[in-house]
Order: structure tokens, then sequence, then C-alpha cells
């Protein structure tokens, strides 16, 4: 499997596709990357003149060019005079070093061949070389970053503008740049074929700091500026997302994010305002829009409409025929186009049809294509729906099946509990999580659904102390511990009651003190439960792995800490992770290469790691007897399979001993002084321990909390005698 | 000689100190379980949290209080 490390981007004119640097230099280029690449081939588009010319690929490394190359392929002839695509295998992988500036080049082997061209091409007029208007270059890097990686692949392309087929300009339409480079990595010929497959783009959502921010490229995060100030964090807060906008409620604050629509203004709807989606057509521009919300049915007005044609709305008469078939008309502003900011209201502000926003909610979520909300200070038992596909209605005494719907005028009925949390699974069940209780609403709540306690010893921590597994099963964080609900049977079952029974207790976890978030990762398999003292951002934290079925406790910096989580899928799945919404407004990742946290202003913090290994009894057949460590020897490991862990850099093994498992188990908590202490460095078998140590339990603990290093434990054995009776 | 298997199943304070179930232990942090070419499970220090946008959210060390995704049709 090829693991792309880079995407064309944007930016052709520059792309940098993995590396840190290109430049050209004589017949090749000069890449420098941040990565630690292996070459195994090179692409480069010829303008070969003479048939028969036999061509080899070169690495050089820059710093000592006319030096033997550091790899070469084999021999290829060139099969015509036209220009081609030459691939050029290399027969061994060539390291391309970490910020290493290294030549990749294509030349003749004997006598009048590319490097003749190329040198050619250098002495035309414009220097195709040294213009920056004739030639183009792109490189995708298809490799793994590590040493003992598997599949190590390079691509690299190289070709003049001027040979790019007619129609495409370059550096203009990146969609364009990708099928081109699609074409060229497939069949050739081929023309008559989608642009994407996608449809749609993703984009995270981050709030913090009373702010709206979203990405607005790929790595890049802006400001929504009409945010600014319009919110306010310290007021509960919670977000949904349908339709392409992204819903607030914060308190008293109900805003919308809109990255989906363009608006129009006018001074004056007219007669007769558009409905909810309602096509209006330019009059001059031709452009098209379905509305989707407007401020107002009279008067001036904002209208906001998803965009359906190429072209765009002007200043213009704008007209199109309301659900009555009355002719609407008015005269409207030039579109704008997303992201707006702006307050959620019903339809037009018209309350009369179309009812009113339930006041200072402070749940939201999406279900069966319907706002839920939920959390008012007024009713706290009380649920709301808006009608299915419209946010903008939530007149409950419509009645039909697509109506909006609340708990009290409903046969599904409220849940009896104050709701601390909204979970909706897919469409089929929506979970209250109450303070002492977990309720389901099973189907639609206007077309024969019913609400059915789930489970009535428990109770939801807080709102965002829940995740869903890629199984489809729910896990929260509840009055009583780690819980789960199979997604099938709804069966509750307690998952931490048996490891550790007193968590909730020993660590005075409290709702009005402390966030729980959970956070499904994807990526490793795992959920990762995160305590944190909304204070001061004090935190400690468990990863569930879901293979072993085991809690794994850790800590991050305060400045670390998380206030917020979700797995972002992106389209490009280099953003593909476990998001970690941080302390200081910093958004991170558990990054596999990473041997450190990195701190609000990037320095590195060490991670302290340790772990007590399974207690030893050195002498099982006799309660009284003792045993004797006679040697100890460890395998010290590096990365894991398919991903691209660190080998061990070192990592300390302290030995203890002690008449009784508790007492050495205290000892160690209380950082006693180890009878033995080792720190064995690098990866591998490492020289054996010979040091004894005699007792009855043995404790084997191995540390590390040394910046920039990391470890993994291979394998750990020992050799032990039986001695006699405990002194 | 005798391999001591790593705590797989992670943490455990279930019952008194010095009677942790098999392939559990009662001291670790900062640690978390490895998969390896043959199948089985290793343990070793967790990965680092590494920023992943150079961009501070609302441009001060204060918490991001709410992540969403939202997909925009084109």
């Amino acid at each position: 499997m090829i693991e792309l490390v880079g995407q064309p981007s944007a930016s052709y004119y520059n792309t940098n596709i993995g590396f840190s640097s290109v430049s050209k230099t004589g017949p090749g280029m000069v890449f420098t990357s941040p990565y630690n690449l292996y070459v195994t081939s090179l692409t480069f588009l010829l303008n070969a003149q003479t048939a028969g010319t036999t061509v080899k690929g070169y690495i050089n490394n820059i710093a000592s060019l006319g030096d033997s190359p550091l790899g070469e392929s084999e021999a290829f002839a060139v099969p015509e005079d036209e220009f081609f695509f030459i691939t050029i295998l290399f027969t061994t992988y060539v390291r391309f070093s970490n910020n290493s500036p290294m030549l990749l080049s294509c030349a003749a082997e004997t006598g009048h061949g590319l490097t003749r061209m190329f040198r050619r091409n250098l002495n035309e007029s414009g220097d195709p070389w040294g213009d920056s208007t004739y030639f183009r270059y792109n490189a995708i890097p298809n490799t793994r970053t590590s040493d003992d990686d598997l599949h190590p692949f390079m691509w690299v392309h190289a070709f003049p503008q001027k040979y790019l087929p007619s129609g495409l300009v370059v550096g203009e339409d990146d969609e364009e740049i990708q099928t081109y480079i699609s074409k060229f990595a497939g069949q050739s010929g081929i023309t008559q074929m989608p642009s994407s497959d996608a449809n749609y783009s993703k984009k995270l959502v981050a709030i913090g700091n009373d702010e709206v921010w979203y990405e607005s490229s790929e790595g890049t995060m802006t400001e929504l500026d009409a945010a600014n100030g319009d919110i306010d964090v310290t007021a509960q807060l919670q977000s949904a997302s349908m339709s392409g906008k992204v819903f607030i409620v914060n308190g008293a604050n109900k805003k919308v994010a809109d990255f989906q629509n363009v608006k129009i203004t006018t001074t004056d709807i007219g007669a007769n305002p558009p409905d909810f989606g309602t096509i209006l057509t330019g009059g001059t521009s031709s452009a098209s829009m379905v509305v989707d919300y407007v401020t107002a049915l009279s008067g001036a007005a904002t209208i906001y409409g998803k965009l359906t044609t190429s072209a765009t709305f002007a200043a213009e008469t704008v007209t199109g025929e309301d659900d009555d078939g009355n002719a609407i008309s008015f005269t409207g502003t030039s579109q704008v186009v997303a992201p707006h900011w702006y307050d959620w209201n019903v339809y037009g502000g018209d309350t009369t049809t179309y009812g009113t926003i339930p006041d200072g909610p402070t749940l939201i979520a999406k279900y069966r294509g319907r706002i839920v909300l939920s959390g008012t200070s007024q009713y706290p038992h009380q649920w709301y729906m808006s009608r299915q596909l419209n946010p903008w209605d939530w007149a409950y005494a419509a009645l039909d099946a697509q109506s909006p719907v609340a708990g009290q005028n409903a046969d599904a009925a409220e849940c009896g509990d104050i709701i601390v949390s909204l979970i909706p699974y897919k469409d089929d069940y929506l979970i209250f999580g109450g303070v002492n209780s977990i309720y389901g609403l099973f189907g639609d709540a206007t077309s024969g659904g019913e609400t059915v306690e789930v489970d009535s010893t428990t109770g939801m921590f807080g709102p965002n102390s829940w995740c869903w597994d890629k199984k489809g099963n729910l896990y929260f964080f509840g009055t009583d511990g780690l819980n789960t609900i199979d997604r099938k049977t709804l069966t509750l079952t307690n998952l931490s009651q048996s490891s550790i029974p007193k968590l909730v207790k020993d660590k005075l976890l409290n709702q009005s003190t402390y966030r729980v978030t959970l956070g499904f990762d994807r990526l490793r398999n795992g959920i990762t439960i995160c305590f944190t003292l909304l204070a001061d951002g004090t935190n400690f934290n468990y990863f569930y792995d879901l293979k072993s079925e085991g809690f794994f406790p850790e800590s991050y910096p305060s400045s670390c800490a998380a206030y917020s989580q979700i797995f972002y899928p992106a389209i490009n799945d280099d953003y593909t992770d476990l998001y970690i919404g941080g302390a200081d407004g910093y958004l991170r990742v558990f990054d596999d290469t990473s041997k450190n946290d990195i701190d609000t202003d990037g320095t590195s913090i060490a991670i302290s790691s340790n772990v007590l290994m399974p207690i030893q009894d050195l002498n099982e057949e006799d309660d009284d007897g003792e045993g004797r460590l006679i040697s100890t020897t460890m395998v010290t490991a590096g990365g894991a399979s398919g991903g691209a862990f660190n080998d061990t850099d070192g990592v300390t093994l302290d030995i203890h001993v002690a008449d009784d498992a508790e007492t050495l188990v205290e000892d160690v908590i209380d950082g006693a002084t180890p009878l033995i202490t080792k720190t064995y460095t690098g990866t591998g078998r490492q020289k054996r321990l010979r040091d004894r140590a005699r007792g009855k339990w043995l404790g084997m603990y191995l540390k590390n909390s040394t910046a920039s290093q990391t470890w993994v434990l291979g394998k750990l054995s020992i050799k032990t005698k039986i001695v006699g009776r405990i002194k | 000689m005798a391999e001591i298997l790593p705590p797989i199943r992670g943490f455990y304070r279930g019952s008194l100190l010095g009677h942790a179930p098999d392939l559990t232990t009662e001291v670790m942090n900062n640690c978390r379980t490895r998969g390896t070419l043959e199948k089985r499970l290793r343990i070793g220090k967790r990965p680092g949290l590494n920023k992943r946008y150079a961009q501070q959210i609302g441009g001060a060390a204060q918490p991001i209080v709410n992540l969403v995704v939202v997909e925009v049709s084109s």
C-alpha cells in the first residue's frame, strides 16, 4: 500500500509536495525534503529527439556533484523522436536524507542524448529552465518516512508547460491539475471522465475565546470575523452541523455559521416574499439559487440560498414564484459568498407561521434530519425538534409527519429527568442522557416513535462525555464510571467497575468543576477519556484500548489539556485524526512520530512514562519462601508494522523486592529507592543484567522521563531460583 | 528464563494492592500498547501531543471549547 505524503496543492506554480524546496539545475532538479525518503523511481517528460539514445536516471548529493552518483537506474533506450514520459526505476533504494539537498536528473549514458537535449533547451531563446513562465515541475513523493518501512517509492514529474494539453490553465484550476496527474498515472488518452467524485468538502470548525474559526483551506484555520465577540464561551456552548451550516446554542445566543449559502440583500423584498425552497433567478445574470432562509418577509431583508449555477447574482432584479404561485420580484444586491454569520431565528422572523425557537438552549443535536434542542433553564426535562430538514420551522402545532415537535405535545413524551446530553445514533434512536438515568427515543417523534428508559442506575456526566465506536456502540462516562451501550441490544455495561471501581470517588470528580470528554480514535482503535479541571487545565486521562479492553492512564501538560475532542474524517487523509481542543487554543493530535508533547510556544515537553510490570512471586511453592533473581534480559523494540513509531532511545529498569505484594507496589508508588537500577539504550537484545536480588516478591519498573526519547518493550525475561525461607 | 508478559490489559485498581489480574498493572502512566509484525501487543511510551494547525484558535491561550465538522456541497 502506498502512502501519500502530500497532495497537489492549489499553488501549483510553487508546488513543493513533500519537499521543503525545489529548484532547477542543469539537466535536473534539486529537491530538499524534511523527510527521509527512499527513491526508487523518477518520471520525466522529455522532448527526446533521437530515437535509440540510451539514458539513465541519476541521484546525486548536490553537495558533492561530480562524484559518483548515489544511485542510478538501468539504461533505457529512447523509443521515438517525440516527447514522452520516461519512468526510471532504480535498482536499489536511494536514501533521500532529510534536509540534505539532492539532485534528481536524467542524462544520456553515452554520446548525444538527453543531457544535450536539456542543454539545448537551456540555450533556447527564453531559457525554459530559467524562465518560470515556461517551465513547471511537480513532484509527488509516495513514500513512508522512517528507515525501516516497506514499499519505499517516489514519483517525480517534470514537464514544460508548453507541453500541457490545450485548455488547461496551470495554477488556476487545481482540480484540473489533479486530473492531469491522474491521467499521467493511469490509462493514457482518457479525456471523458468526471473531474472528481467528490461533490462536497469538509471543514473543521473550532470555537474558543468568544471566536469561531474554520478550516479555510487544508491545514489552515481562519477566524470567522463576523462572529467575534458574538458568543460567550464562559457559558455552556454546543453546536451541530446540518446542510452546510453550523448551528450554535450558547444560552441566550443562538447563532448560525453558514458555509453553504450565498446571500443577497434587498431594501424591499416585495409583496410576495420567497418561501423556504423557492427558486430565485437573477434577471440579468441568470444566476439561480434555492432559498434557504430569509431574515424578514417584508421590507428590507437578507436572503440566503444555495447557488445552483456557475453564474453569480449581480445587483439586479430577482424573480421567482412562491409556493402559492405568486410572482416574486425584488431588487437585490450582488451576492456575497460564504461563510456568513447570523442570528438563528425562525423563517422570516414569522413566529405566527413558524413558531418560536426555545429560549436559552444549551444542548443541540441532529436527528432524523431535525435539529434537536434541550437544556433550557425553564424546562430542563424538555426536548424540542425542528421540522425535518428545515431548522427555521418550530411551529409544533402543525402535526404532519415532518412537523416540528416537542416532548410535551408528542406521544413520545418527555423523559422525566433533567437532560444533560443529546446523543443521536444514526436515524435509529436518540439517547437522552439524564442526570440519573438514560432514556432513548426510538423512531420519529411524530410518526410512531416512543421514549423508553434504557437505564436508571447511572446518569450522564456531561454534555460531551460520550462517543461512538466504529461498530456503533455507545461509550459514555456516567456518574459511576465508563459505560457502554450495545448498539443492537441496548444493554448497558459498566467497563470501569472492575478495574477502576473508585474512579469517580477517588478523583473527586464533580460535574461543576470538571469537563469530561470522550473521543473515539479510529486510527488507534481506542477511546480517549479526558478529565479536565475547567479552571486551569489540570487533567488526568485514560486511553481505553478497544482491542485489549484495558485502561491506560495518561497525563498531559495543562496547556494541552482537552476541553473538546472530535474525530475529523478529512477528505485529505493527512488531516484525518482525533483532534484535541487544547487549553491554549491549539488543535493537537497524537503524533506517532513525536516523542514529546508540544507546548504553546512550540517547546518540547518530556513525557514522563512508567509501568510496573506484573509483579512476580519468586517462590510460589512456599508462602514463607523467598527466591533470587539471577539475571534479567531485556529486548527493546522499535516501530510497529505499518506505522511510524520511533525506535527505543532509552528506558530505565528499576528492580524492587519486598516480602509482600502490597508493600512492593506501595514502594513503587511512593518512589522508594530501588534495589537495582539499569538504563538501557537503543533497540534490540540488551546485554544480560546479572545483578541479583533476593526476596519474596519482585517488581520490574520501567520508566523514561527524558525529552525527545521514547521506548517500546519487546520482551523482558528473568531467571530465578528458589533459595529458602523469608528471613 | 521466564518471560514477564507486559500489562497489555492496562491499569487495574480493583483489588488489594499486589493482587492485580494477569496482564494488568497497578502502576502505569503515559504508556499504551502497540501492535507489531508478529501480531503480539507490546507496551511503550504513548505518542506525543503535537500541534496539527499552526493557528491559535481565538488568538490567545484560551481553551477550545467546541469542535464540529461541517460538510459543504459543491
